[in-house]
């Protein structure tokens, strides 16, 4: 069965029925049991790193783990644990299954990068989605927050149901759901006869897949979701699940369907360029910085499958470095978010901001720059390697959009900070002092900037995994 | 050397963030980190001078940034004789303008701040001129500009000053989104961004390549350095601190295009129409600012307009293919045009703020130092002799009549009478002749030593800086530049006349007499000269009227097509679905109701749609 290769999972898992346990003896010691959970992550962690190069089929072909995976887990790790570490301060009184929660949905993360089966995927994938609902719907008796879990809720099963469907039909067509026989088959015998279904087969798929990264048009419950969610909880769904969409995305594509890149290609390339486009128009004109940055993240979604189009070395390596990237950026923008407050998240709420608390209203500034892709920083580097792949294999129309959209988001990102530095504030008052908040948007900063200025090693690494 | 380089660069960023960082408790002495910080880089920068003067170039891999199989970008840091320029002359005048800040900030509640950004830009503008390439240069673009937006709206309290923030910070946007365009162009081309390579490879590229690259480069410098038709927020930008007006939007990132463009002379020297189109739109800007300058009742404004009418003389040096002299003039310019708003900024603080001539006179008498610097200052953008100006100046008329562009030696002429005419306009109207407001004058004093010290040094400069360029090509200045500069072919050179070589300075002449004549003899009267040409008058007072052309033409369309989208998609689309499925909802009463979410249900009717339509698109393939 070859078990070991999971080792960080089962650990994970072990973890979150502990957390269970520990909630029921003494209920509400949120720093506590955060801190169980930490550790359990960091031990799952230091497993992960490990086995960083094992290379290993188990459970019966069901998964399949190579240090590309394990490069998508340690994104996972990082959104946990920033996530507990915004929770810290965030939550005043929830319950210790918070925590639970968080675990489960990494484990689903994590068996999404690994799994090699369609059937795996899916069961990973719901176990992610039904981990996710509990995050989201954890204040439930917040404003907002049962329409948000519950539009996720419907959507999501909606959107598997045609994912679903899309594993059925490989069935038919193929008799197997084993990714790497799927390959096999379609290098071995090509598309005579097959190619209809097969394109059923990947709209189905691409559907479901779609809804997890917001691509448009299956972005809708983006806004809501993250205007009604808390806001740690908002950076942990834009970073680690949609890393996670993006694994699944390059499992089944690039590898189940390699031998015939030009079957789905064109789907993802009008995704990319929708979702580019509309998430950045539509971000213009919202005021409420909750919703802008969900805007923000169908927008840079749409960069990243600029890189799935590219289909070569590169552009795997400049997806896992953006999603790390982003990975820092929105988590640092949600830290001080938080700290401003979910109910003060209008632009207006920002105005004079440099004035009150200078430090948070420079750091906003970095991540917007950041998210904007202004040299020195991370999200420069990230778009960077993204549109030199896509230029590479010669999609330079993709690449122009590219940054007729790079210049759209300007506007909108820069505005937060002509907000906070060149407007008056309404009312003044005091930000109080979060410490757990401020180290996660310090780890943010550092981060930004090291990636920014010092991406060779990193990017080194993630090239040595593929 | 190298570490001096270093050292130069980095000591005002180290400054900037003690201050802004670390130095609350010390708010009312944030200048005794700031002036030392440039004080060291000042030294530095000289230091280098001395070293480049030797014959040396130096060039620093800092490190390896952002390294791709084939393709490589270096923090790389480049001193050749243009950078040299480019950092001695920064560093001289922030020096200054900081030691003055310490009297004219005096008591602001964003001192510290004000000090931290003001660091922050210096290194800012170093890193500009002191890159390798493109894309740290890139860097450096749009950090000077970051803090010119901050600098601009400092007073965010005043609507004005948060407004010209947001307008430099809109309109530099085109022009920047124009730039990286050309850097990616350049990338997908060249394959590199590093000077050398870049310019090594620029006369093996197609014609077409090198005009799009230096065409994209060219709208980058038309927002930084404020010319047609990307300058209508220079004006604007003069609700910022003097100083800032001084240093930032008059000696320093403005001129920034120029130094861009002459740094890129391999390129722009070998595409001829994107030059030419480079030293037109100059000499265009050159005479549509001053011609508004002519009216302005502004004395910060009528300065503005004058930098962007004297950043269009330097367009038309590195436009015709002149470099060298376009540097000078920005060398020069920097000096007289930095004294110019100090001394403006001098006038502002003996009168409490007022900006408007009209309330001024007389002042000559009770702010001596004051005048008399401001007269110097004025002699040399004149262009009278034996002040700075009057050298750079002259220096770019005669490059374009010896390679033959009549026309633009025309207007540059014509703009050299009108500048003269606005200067001595503005100071006998706010040093001489009677008080118009005895309120304010009977308030007016002399400024503090330490606001006229640094005056009197720049006056110095502003008299003397020109002397190294006289004789041109023949000159140390010029001779020294030269390594770093590529030169056009260019037809056989027309010798200009006696009468031509002549004749901008007569024009200058004139045009102080005919100001002198207008508003100190009332001969004939300003108020009947406005009579008498009534429309054009109104069309000058109206700065022919742009900003209002901008908004019918450029801005409202926008604002309307963003309204127009978010109400078709957002609203009719999305939200007139969901109202049309709530109202079936009803009707239909199903369970899903209960949950009194109606959108749910239209997000599903969407995805369902969207899927059907990318499947019909895909299987009509």
């Amino acid at each position: 069965m070859n078990a070991h290769i999971l080792l960080p999972e089962i650990i994970l898992s072990i973890t979150a029925a502990l957390v269970l346990i520990i909630e029921f003896l003494t209920p509400r010691r949120l720093q506590f049991i955060g801190t169980v959970t930490i550790l359990g992550i960091l031990l799952a962690l230091f497993y992960d790193l490990s086995m960083f190069r094992n290379a290993g089929i188990g459970f019966y072909g069901m998964v399949k783990v190579g240090p590309f995976d394990r490069m998508f887990d340690l994104i996972f790790f990082i959104g946990a644990i920033l996530l507990i570490l915004l929770s810290f301060d965030y939550f005043v009184e929830i319950s210790g299954e918070f925590y639970f929660f968080l675990i489960t949905s990494l484990i689903g993360m994590m068996l999404l990068a690994k799994s090699s089966d369609l059937f795996m995927l899916f069961l990973s994938l719901e176990t992610l989605s039904f981990s996710l609902l509990g995050l989201i719907g954890i204040l439930k008796r917040k404003e907002f927050v049962a329409e948000a879990t519950l539009k996720y809720f419907v959507l999501a099963a909606f959107s598997s149901a045609f994912f679903l469907f899309g594993i059925i039909l490989t069935y038919v067509i193929f008799q197997t759901t084993n990714i790497s026989e799927i390959s096999n088959k379609l290098f071995a015998a090509g598309l005579t006869g097959i190619k209809p279904g097969i394109i059923v087969t990947l709209v189905l798929l691409t559907v479901g897949l779609a809804f997890k990264i917001a691509a448009i048009p299956f972005h809708m419950w983006t806004p809501d979701v993250y205007e009604g969610a808390p806001a740690p909880v908002v950076a942990f769904l834009s970073a680690g699940p949609k890393a996670a969409g993006f694994a699944i995305i390059l499992k089944t594509l690039l590898s189940g369907y390699q031998a015939h890149p030009e079957i789905w290609k064109g789907i993802v390339t009008y995704l990319a360029v929708f979702t580019m486009f509309w998430g950045n128009l539509a971000a213009l004109k919202t005021r409420n910085l909750k919703r802008m940055l969900a805007y923000s993240t169908i927008a840079h979604a749409g960069y990243v499958l600029v890189a799935i189009v590219s289909v070569n070395q590169e552009a795997y390596a400049a997806i896992v470095f953006y999603m790390l990237s982003y990975t820092f950026m929105v988590f640092g923008a949600f830290a001080i978010i938080s700290m401003i407050g979910d109910s003060h998240s209008n632009l207006e709420d920002y105005a004079g901001l440099s004035r009150t608390s200078p430090l948070l209203a420079f750091m906003m500034a970095i991540f917007m720059i950041s998210m904007t892709g202004i040299p020195t920083t991370s999200g420069f580097i990230s778009k960077f390697y993204v549109f030199m792949s896509a230029a590479k294999t010669n999609h330079i129309w993709l690449v122009i959009f590219g940054f007729i959209n790079g210049a759209i988001s300007a506007y909108y990102y820069l505005r937060v900070v002509v907000y906070m530095y060149m407007m008056d504030a309404r009312e003044e008052h005091a930000v109080p002092y979060f410490p757990f908040l401020r180290s996660v948007m310090w780890i943010a900063v550092i981060f930004i900037f090291y990636l920014g200025l010092f991406p060779q090693k990193v990017f080194e690494i993630i090239v040595s995994t593929l | 050397m190298e570490k001096i380089l270093v050292l130069t660069l980095f000591v005002p960023l180290v400054g900037a963030i003690i201050n802004g960082v670390f130095g609350s408790p010390f708010k009312k002495y944030a200048h005794w980190v700031a002036v030392p910080a440039i004080g060291i880089s000042w030294l530095g920068a000289l230091y280098l001078l001395k070293f480049v003067l030797a014959g040396n170039t130096l060039l620093v891999n800092l490190w390896q940034w952002i390294p791709v199989k084939d393709f490589n970008v270096n923090f790389g840091l480049y001193l050749d004789p243009l950078s040299t320029v480019m950092i001695a002359t920064v560093t001289t005048v922030s020096f200054f303008i900081h030691i003055y800040s310490i009297g004219y900030m005096h008591g602001d509640p964003g001192y510290r701040r004000y000090f931290s950004y003001l660091n922050l830009f210096v290194f800012s503008m170093l890193l500009l001129v002191l890159a390798n390439n493109y894309v740290l240069l890139f860097v450096g673009w749009e950090a000077v500009g970051l803090c010119s937006y901050l600098l601009i709206g400092f007073w965010y309290e005043k609507k004005s000053a948060s407004d010209a923030g947001k307008k430099a910070f809109i309109v530099n946007r085109i022009g920047d989104a124009g730039f990286i365009l050309g850097i990616f162009t350049m990338f997908f081309t060249v394959g590199a961004v590093d000077y050398r390579t870049v310019f090594e490879a620029a006369p093996h590229l197609s014609a077409a390549v090198v005009g799009a690259i230096t065409f994209f480069l060219f709208m980058g410098a038309m927002g930084k350095s404020a010319q047609f038709p990307l300058y209508v927020w220079l004006p604007d930008a003069m609700e910022g601190p003097t100083p800032v007006s001084a240093l930032i939007h008059a000696a320093t990132m403005v001129t920034a295009g120029v130094y861009m463009v002459a740094r890129s002379s391999a390129l722009y020297s070998a595409h001829g129409s994107v030059a030419n189109l480079v030293a037109g739109i100059g000499a265009f800007t050159a005479i549509l600012a001053a011609s508004i300058a002519l009216v302005n009742d502004d004395i910060k404004r009528v300065l503005a307009y004058s930098t962007i009418s004297q950043l269009g003389y330097m367009f038309i040096g590195v436009g015709i293919g002149a470099y060298a002299t376009g540097i000078f003039h920005l060398y020069t310019h920097a000096f007289f045009k930095a004294l110019l708003f100090l001394t403006a900024g001098s006038v502002m603080h003996a009168l409490h703020g007022e900006l408007n001539m009209q309330k001024m006179g007389g002042l000559f008498k009770k702010m001596p130092h004051t005048g008399i610097t401001f007269i110097i200052g004025a002699l040399a953008l004149s262009g009278i002799p034996p002040f700075a100006g009057f050298f750079s100046k002259d220096a770019i008329l005669k490059e374009a009549l010896l390679r033959g562009h009549v026309t633009i030696w025309w207007i540059g002429t014509i703009t050299a009478f009108m500048t003269a005419f606005y200067m001595f306009r503005l100071i006998f109207m706010v040093f001489f002749g009677n008080p118009r407001d005895k309120e304010l004058y009977e308030h007016a004093h002399e400024s503090p030593a330490v606001m006229t010290i640094p005056l009197w040094i720049l006056a110095i400069g502003a008299i003397v800086v020109g002397w190294v360029g006289i004789g041109e090509d023949a000159s140390p200045f010029f001779k020294f530049l030269a390594p770093s500069l590529h030169y056009a072919e260019h037809g056989a050179l027309i010798e200009p006349t006696v009468w031509q070589e002549w004749l901008p300075l007569a024009f200058g002449i004139l045009g102080i007499i005919l100001a002198w004549s207008m508003y100190m003899k009332n001969l004939p009267s300003p108020e009947g000269m406005a009579r008498t040409f009534r429309t054009f008058y109104k069309l000058l007072k109206g700065k022919w009227y742009v900003d209002e052309i901008y908004d019918i033409f450029i801005v409202k369309p926008i604002h309307f097509l963003a309204v127009l989208l978010f109400k078709l998609v957002d609203r009719i689309l999305i939200d007139g679905t969901v109202n049309g499925v709530a109202w079936l909802n009803r009707a239909v009463g199903s369970i899903l109701n209960k949950i009194q979410t109606g959108a749910v249900k239209t997000y599903m009717v969407w995805i369902v749609f969207a899927a059907t339509l990318i499947l019909w698109l895909q299987l009509l393939k």
